[in-house]
C-alpha cells in the first residue's frame, strides 16, 4: 500500500509542477520558456510514477492482504519524535532561551528511543550538552542560535565587554 | 575573493584540519551517523567560517569520516558508515581472532593511501577535464546532466532504477522553484516571498540525510555493546607491504567509481571488495586484512574521484561532493569549467587542503582512536537527539530563516515516507544541484541553435552523450524488467 501511496504522491507532484509549467508566461516562445524544463521533467516524472502506481496496484491485486498492515509502535514513536521536534523549534524556542529549551527537548527525546538510557545519564547529557553545543556553535563557528537568545552567548558577551 | 594554496601555510589551517579530522573520525565511528549527514550539517555550519577554513574543515572531516566508519565495523561488527560494511565483513572475524587492532591500523594506513591516490587522480586529471569541458556546448552540458541523473538512478537504486530516476526528476523540479534567470518570471513561488530565491538545497539535504536517519533510529533497538578489547594494534613487520597491489587496484576502482555521478563510497567499496576476492581467490568474510584494504582504499580514493567532475564540470560525483559544491556556492565559489579563470588559485588550494586532510587523518587517528573507543558504544538514544538539535541549528544558520526550518521538516517528512518505500536520496541531491545547469543549458542551446536543431543534434560529442543517456535508460529498464520477471517466477513458485 505504501508503494501505491508513494506513486500517487509523485504523480500528484508531477501534475502540480506540470500544470504550473504550462500556465507560466512564455515571453520568448517555448524555446526559452521558463516552464520548458519543468514541463519536460514533470511529464517524465508523471510517466514514471504511473508505472510505479500500476506495478503497486498489480501487486496489491495479486496479494491483497500484503497491502494491509497495522501501524506498528515504531511508526507511532517516529510520529511522536517528529511532533516533539516541531514543538521544540516552533514553540519552546519562542518561549525560552536556547539552553533550557534544548535541555527540555533532549530530556524528552532521549526517553523516546528504544534503547533505554538510564535516567541519571539522560539528565546529565540533557543538561550539559546544550551548553557545549551553544559554546561550540556560537563561539567557534559564529552560528547564531535560534530562539529568544542564548545564555552562553550572553555570558560570552558579558565576559568580553565587562 | 582570491584563494591561494599559500593560505594553507600557518597554524590556523593546520588546527582547522586537525579539528575537522577529529570530528570526522568521531562522526564516522558512531554507528548511524553517515558521511553525507556530516557533510550536510558541516556545509551549513561552515557558512560563517572564512572560505578557506570552510574548505579545509569540510575535506578533513570527509576524509576522516570515511575511515572512522571502519573502526566500529572491525571492532564491533557495526559499520559506522554504509561504505564500511565490506570492511566489517572482512575485519570483524580478525577482531574475533585477536587481530582487530592490526586490522584497524591497516584500515588507517590504506585509507590514507587511497586518499593520496584519489588526490593524485584529481590533480592529474582536473586540468585535462577542464580543457575538455570548455569545448562542451550548452547542449552537451545538458546531455551530461541527463547522463548523470540516469546513471545515478541506475546505480543507487540498482533493482528499481525507476525510483532513482523519479527522485532525480523530483530534485530537478524542486530546483526550478524561484525566479527564472532569463526572463525573471516567478516559478512555483505561489506568492511566497521566501521562495523567490528558490529552495535552498541545504535544508532539504539536512532534512533527508539528518532528520530522516535520526527519526529512523527511534525504532532501532541496538544491543548494548562493551568497549572492544583490542590486544595488538600494530601489524607484524612488513605485513602490510604485501597488500600494495590490492590497494592500487582498489584505489583505482574508488577513484573511477567516484567520478561517476551519484556513485558514492559504498558502491566503490563493494566493487573493490568483490574484485579483490576474485583476484585473490579467497573469501574475505573469513577474516582477511586484504578485504579491509580493498574496502578502505576504495572508499577514501572515492573522495578525489568524486571531486573531479564536481570541480571541473560542476556535476557532483557523489552526495558528499554535492555538499561541497553547496557549501562553496554559499561562499561565492562556483565550481565548473570556468573555475580556473574565476578562481585561479582554487585548485592549488584544494590540493593543499586535501594533503593537510590526509596528514591530519593520520595524526588524529594515531592520537585519538585508542582512547576514543568508548564513543562507538554511545546509545542512539543519546546521540540522535543531539543530531536533531544540530540539524535545527544548522538549517537555521543557512539564512537565519524559520522558513528554511519548515522546509527541512517537510523534506524530512516526505523523505522518511519515501525512504520506507526504498526511494534513494542521492539522485534527489544530484537533481537539486544540477537543476540550474540543466535549465540554463537546454534553453541556451535552443536559443543559440534557433532553427538549426539538426546541427545541434548531429555534433559528435552530443551524439555520443545522447547514446550514453539512452544506453543508461535501456540498461536500467532491462534490469528492472528482469528483476520483475524473476520476482514473478519466485512468487509463482511459492504461491503454487
Amino acid at each position: 500500500m505504501g508503494e501505491l501511496v508513494a506513486g500517487l504522491l509523485l504523480l500528484a507532484l508531477a501534475l502540480l509542477f506540470g500544470g504550473g509549467a504550462v500556465a507560466m508566461e512564455r515571453p520568448g516562445g517555448w524555446a526559452t520558456a521558463p516552464g520548458l524544463v519543468p514541463l519536460a521533467a514533470s511529464i517524465a516524472l508523471g510517466l514514471l510514477s504511473l508505472a510505479i502506481c500500476v506495478r503497486a496496484a498489480v501487486a496489491i491485486a495479486r496479494a491483497p492482504l500484503l497491502g494491509l498492515r497495522a501501524i506498528g509502535t515504531g511508526e507511532w514513536r517516529i510520529a511522536a519524535g517528529m511532533a516533539i521536534t516541531a514543538a521544540f523549534y516552533f514553540v519552546l524556542l519562542r518561549l525560552l532561551p536556547f539552553e533550557p529549551a534544548a535541555t527540555l527537548f533532549l530530556l524528552t527525546m532521549t526517553g523516546l528511543f528504544r534503547d533505554r538510557v538510564p535516567l541519571l545519564r539522560r539528565v546529565a547529557v540533557s543538561a550539559v550538552s546544550p551548553v557545549v553545543i551553544a559554546a561550540l556553535l556560537g563561539g567557534i563557528f559564529g552560528v547564531p542560535l535560534p530562539g529568544t537568545g542564548s545564555l552562553v552567548e550572553s555570558a560570552f558577551y558579558l565576559l568580553a565587554h565587562g | 575573493m582570491d584563494i591561494q594554496w599559500t593560505h594553507m601555510l600557518g597554524i590556523g589551517p593546520v588546527l582547522t584540519a586537525l579539528a575537522g579530522a577529529l570530528l570526522g573520525i568521531v562522526w564516522g565511528a558512531i554507528p548511524g551517523l553517515s558521511v553525507s549527514m556530516a557533510m550536510a550539517l558541516l556545509a551549513a555550519l561552515s557558512f560563517n567560517l572564512p572560505t578557506e577554513a570552510a574548505i579545509v574543515f569540510l575535506v578533513s572531516a570527509w576524509t576522516a569520516a570515511e575511515f572512522g566508519g571502519a573502526i566500529p565495523a572491525i571492532l564491533l561488527n557495526i559499520p559506522g558508515t554504509p561504505s564500511a560494511v565490506p570492511t566489517g565483513m572482512a575485519g570483524h572475524p580478525l577482531q574475533q581472532r585477536g587481530q582487530g587492532g592490526a586490522a584497524v591500523t591497516a584500515a588507517l594506513v590504506f585509507s590514507a593511501i587511497g586518499s593520496w591516490f584519489g588526490l593524485a587522480a584529481l590533480a592529474l586529471l582536473a586540468p585535462l577535464m577542464i580543457r575538455l569541458s570548455l569545448s562542451f556546448t550548452s547542449w552537451e552540458m545538458f546531455l551530461l546532466v541527463l547522463f548523470g541523473l540516469t546513471v545515478c538512478g541506475n546505480l543507487v537504486a540498482r533493482s528499481e532504477p525507476v525510483k532513482g530516476w523519479a527522485m532525480g526528476l523530483l530534485g530537478l523540479l524542486l530546483g526550478m522553484i524561484g525566479k527564472d534567470f532569463i526572463h525573471g518570471v516567478d516559478r512555483y513561488t505561489f506568492g511566497i516571498a521566501a521562495l523567490n530565491a528558490g529552495v535552498h538545497y541545504l535544508p532539504v539535504l539536512i532534512g533527508v540525510f539528518g532528520l530522516v536517519a535520526a527519526f529512523n533510529a527511534l525504532d532501532v533497538d541496538r544491543p548494548a555493546t562493551d568497549v572492544a578489547r583490542v590486544s595488538r594494534w600494530l601489524p607484524r613487520a612488513g605485513e602490510l607491504r604485501r597488500y600494495w597491489v590490492a590497494a592500487a587496484r582498489s584505489s583505482l576502482v574508488g577513484a573511477v567509481v567516484g567520478a561517476i555521478p551519484g556513485a558514492g563510497a559504498n558502491i566503490a567499496s563493494y566493487v573493490a571488495y568483490n574484485l579483490g576476492e576474485r583476484a585473490s581467490g579467497r573469501r574475505y568474510a573469513e577474516g582477511d586484512i586484504e578485504g579491509v584494504v580493498c574496502s578502505e582504499a576504495a572508499n577514501n580514493a572515492n573522495i578525489g574521484g568524486g571531486l573531479l567532475p564536481a570541480v571541473t564540470l560542476g556535476i557532483p560525483g557523489n552526495s558528499s561532493s554535492a555538499l561541497v559544491i553547496a557549501a562553496l556556492s554559499m561562499h561565492g565559489v562556483m565550481l565548473g569549467p570556468t573555475i580556473s579563470q574565476d578562481q585561479p588559485g582554487f585548485l592549488g588550494f584544494l590540493y593543499a587542503a586535501l594533503i593537510a586532510a590526509n596528514l591530519a587523518l593520520l595524526v588524529t587517528a594515531a592520537l585519538f582512536v585508542r582512547p576514543g573507543l568508548r564513543v562507538m558504544t554511545l546509545p542512539a538514544g543519546l546521540v540522535m537527539p543531539m543530531v536533531i538539535v544540530f540539524c535545527l541549528v544548522g538549517t537555521f544558520a543557512v539564512n537565519y530563516s524559520t522558513f528554511d526550518v519548515g522546509i527541512m521538516f517537510v523534506a524530512a517528512l516526505v523523505g522518511w515516507f519515501l525512504d520506507r518505500q526504498g526511494y534513494p536520496f542521492a539522485p534527489l541531491v544530484l537533481g537539486l544541484i544540477l537543476a540550474p545547469l540543466a535549465d540554463e543549458n537546454l534553453r541556451r542551446s535552443l536559443l543559440v541553435y534557433d532553427d538549426r536543431y539538426l546541427e545541434m543534434l548531429s555534433r559528435p560529442l552530443g551524439l555520443l552523450l545522447a547514446f550514453a543517456v539512452c544506453w543508461s535508460l535501456w540498461h536500467g529498464i532491462r534490469e528492472s524488467v528482469m528483476r520483475n520477471a524473476t520476482d514473478g517466477r519466485v512468487g509463482g513458485k511459492t504461491g503454487g
